[in-house]
């Protein structure tokens, strides 16, 4: 009976619940959206880098080794010698060693020098490793293998010419045009940081920076590469012309993989004991643990925000419903002369708070489904998130739960209000 | 089956409205009970409704004395025993007519069971008794009905089920003369079938005559008279 007239009240009413409704709904799926992104972010960022055991540079901050490293974000205080480089290689844990160079941007993204090893080792996500999509690995100086973003927004197709620009965000001044690169390969869409890579071998950095030196800039003198704190950020490898097809005498950073895990502590501490020249080593899950706690302080707020804006849907429903209670006192003063108890009153208007926020809940699911599902590609294209369409998480299962059980504790007033009136007006309003 | 004893009432404290030595209801009986607004009469139906209590006194009906029962069972005994007809606006506005009356029954189990095997069908012939168009109302809301449609459907809400008591507060006074004659002779032809007992208050003394007794509130009220 009460359920009856709920429906029938709701229904008479239907443009003002609607609109109540959609508050509802759009507040639900904004939460909803902010936990799906939220999830997925959390999950892209911490399938960056999967199985590297060690990353080792030069001595500075563990974050900041792992963003400049692995996130190509900000440069490197200072490079390691080549030569530490093989010796880490040779060491009996090891069992594949990557070392990379950074220093490089072509509009803006970054280049990294590397070997072939980066193909071979590098793995992200869960254990996935980088699969070209067209061409093949750079084999020789000159050539570079795109990410899939940077060919997708630049346009680069296989044996396009591509300039190098000496450092990050200076294309205009600085440029490597007397040695363009040629597109040999295209790497397959990973949502990590190497889309947006270009990747060329260690060689190739030398030898644009060889000539460099010798072509334009020349105000220093080549240091070795000893470490001198008064030398520019970055790659700036001084190398000399007649070393240039050789080995590097520097790099930036590289990435470690042991035969066995478990000793990756104890490699830890004797790479940071080095002698020979200041190495830090970080674990990069413990770091991106690290990371992600400064990260997620934006994260729980962006959530912190949706919550608001749910609390503020239900206050609207709130007020909606005890803007409704004066010009219903009349039905409810029938209700009662029928014989309806003060809390059937208070039930009718608890009952409508549920439906109004069910009804409003399950719209919000549907928007959000139905918005992951048109937004889907264009994210994973641009971001790299990779949302699933039509699924629904426990853990969202919660959020909706625990949105029903504030919408029923936003329907507490109005429902006590009308209680209290109809035990006042009895069955005759004074109006 | 309905009585008032030495019932005292008041707003507030030193202020008494109502004062009422007796006044009784015999079964299937009906009363004329003369009163202006502002005397006390929809505090008096409160008081009988059982939606208020009185500060002193007693009122007793089918043998249950009011003040001794708890808001509980005084809703339950109103839902069970009495249909009310106001004078306007009797109606939830969105429900059609049957379902208004049905409404007695959804709320008492008692009357759904008095109103037989189906309620529904109850309904319609209650509505066609009181010269309803049962199928030209059936599925419109009743705020769409003319006034005096609305009284009649008001009125078979509180017959349904057979209560032994109904009371009208000024049913007709929203209506013109020939509906409001219409609308007395068959509240008065449905109580007589129903076997209830009617207490209808009005100011409209060119009333009073049909019914079986008259009582005016002001004359028997003891405190207006001091």
């Amino acid at each position: 009976m009460l359920l009856k007239i709920t429906r029938a009240s709701l229904w008479n009413r239907r443009f003002a619940v609607a609109l109540t409704l959609f508050t509802v709904a759009i507040s639900v799926a904004l939460l909803l959206a902010v936990e799906r992104l939220r999830v997925e972010t959390r999950r892209s960022f911490a399938s960056t880098i999967s199985g590297t055991d060690l990353i080792v540079g030069a001595r500075t901050g563990p974050v900041q080794l792992l963003l400049y490293s692995v996130f190509r974000i900000g440069d490197a205080s200072n490079n390691i010698r080549y030569s530490s480089f093989q010796e880490l290689a040779a060491l009996p844990q090891v069992a594949w060693a990557i070392p990379i160079s950074l220093g490089d941007s072509h509009r803006g993204y970054r280049v990294l020098g590397t070997t072939s090893t980066y193909f071979e080792h590098f793995r992200y996500a869960d254990q996935r490793g980088l699969k070209l999509a067209r061409g093949a690995e750079f084999a020789g100086i000159g050539e570079a293998v795109l990410g899939a973003e940077v060919a997708a927004r630049l346009g680069y197709e296989i044996g396009d010419a591509v300039v190098i620009a000496h450092g990050i965000g200076n294309r205009d001044i600085m440029v490597h045009d007397d040695q363009p690169f040629r597109v040999v390969g295209i790497l397959e869409r990973t949502g990590t940081p190497v889309d947006r890579t270009l990747h060329v071998s260690l060689q190739s950095i030398d030898a644009i920076h060889a000539d460099w030196q010798h072509g334009v800039r020349i105000p220093r003198r080549p240091t070795a590469g000893d470490g001198d704190a008064s030398r520019e950020v970055g790659h700036d490898v001084h190398v000399a012309p007649a070393t240039a097809a050789a080995a590097p005498q520097t790099i930036t950073a590289v990435f470690l993989g042991l035969k066995n895990r478990a000793a990756a502590f104890a490699l830890q501490r004797q790479i940071n004991e080095y002698s020979g020249e200041p190495l830090l080593a970080i674990m990069p899950a413990m770091t991106m643990a690290q990371l992600w706690s400064l990260v997620g302080v934006a994260e729980s707020a962006l959530l912190l925000v949706a919550w608001c804006v749910v609390v503020a849907g239900l206050l609207g429903m709130t007020t909606a419903l005890v803007s409704t209670l004066s010009e219903r006192r009349r039905e409810m003063a029938i209700l009662r002369a029928i014989g309806a108890r003060p809390w059937q009153i208070a039930a009718l208007l608890m009952l409508e708070s549920a439906l109004i926020t069910l009804l409003g809940t399950a719209l919000g699911v549907l928007l959000v489904q139905l918005g992951v599902l048109l937004l889907a590609p264009s994210l994973s294209g641009q971001f790299g998130l990779h949302l699933q369409p039509l699924t629904f998480t426990l853990r969202e299962l919660g959020l909706v739960l625990a949105v029903l059980v504030g919408g029923q504790i936003a329907g507490i007033l109005p429902a006590l209000l009308a209680y209290r009136r109809s035990l006042a007006d009895g069955l005759t309003i004074r109006i | 089956m309905l009585s008032i004893e030495d019932l005292r009432f008041s707003w507030q404290p030193g202020k008494p409205l109502l004062d009422l030595p007796s006044l009784s209801l015999g079964a299937g009986e009906s009363l004329f009970l003369r009163g202006p607004s502002g005397s006390g009469k929809s505090t008096l139906l409160n008081l009988v409704g059982g939606v208020l209590s009185a500060q002193s006194g007693s009122i007793r009906m089918l043998g249950h004395a009011l003040e001794t029962l708890k808001p509980r069972q005084r809703d339950r005994l109103r839902a069970d025993h009495i249909g009310f007809v106001f004078q306007q606006f009797n109606l939830l506005p969105y429900f059609d007519a049957i379902d208004n009356v049905l409404l007695s029954c959804g709320f008492s189990p008692r009357r759904a069971e008095r109103a037989g095997a189906d309620p529904r069908a109850q309904a319609r012939m209650l509505l066609e008794r009181m010269q309803m168009d049962v199928d030209e109302v059936a599925g419109r809301p009743a705020a769409e009905l003319s006034v005096g449609q609305q009284q009649r459907v008001a009125a078979a809400r509180a017959l349904i089920g057979a209560p032994e008591l109904v009371i009208a507060d000024e049913p007709t006074s929203a209506l013109d003369a020939d509906t409001r004659d219409d609308f007395l002779a068959l509240l008065f032809d449905e109580c007589r079938r129903a076997g209830a007992a009617l207490l209808f208050v009005s100011h409209d003394r060119s009333l009073e005559s049909r019914f079986d007794r008259s009582v005016d509130l002001i004359e028997i009220n003891r405190a207006r008279a001091t």
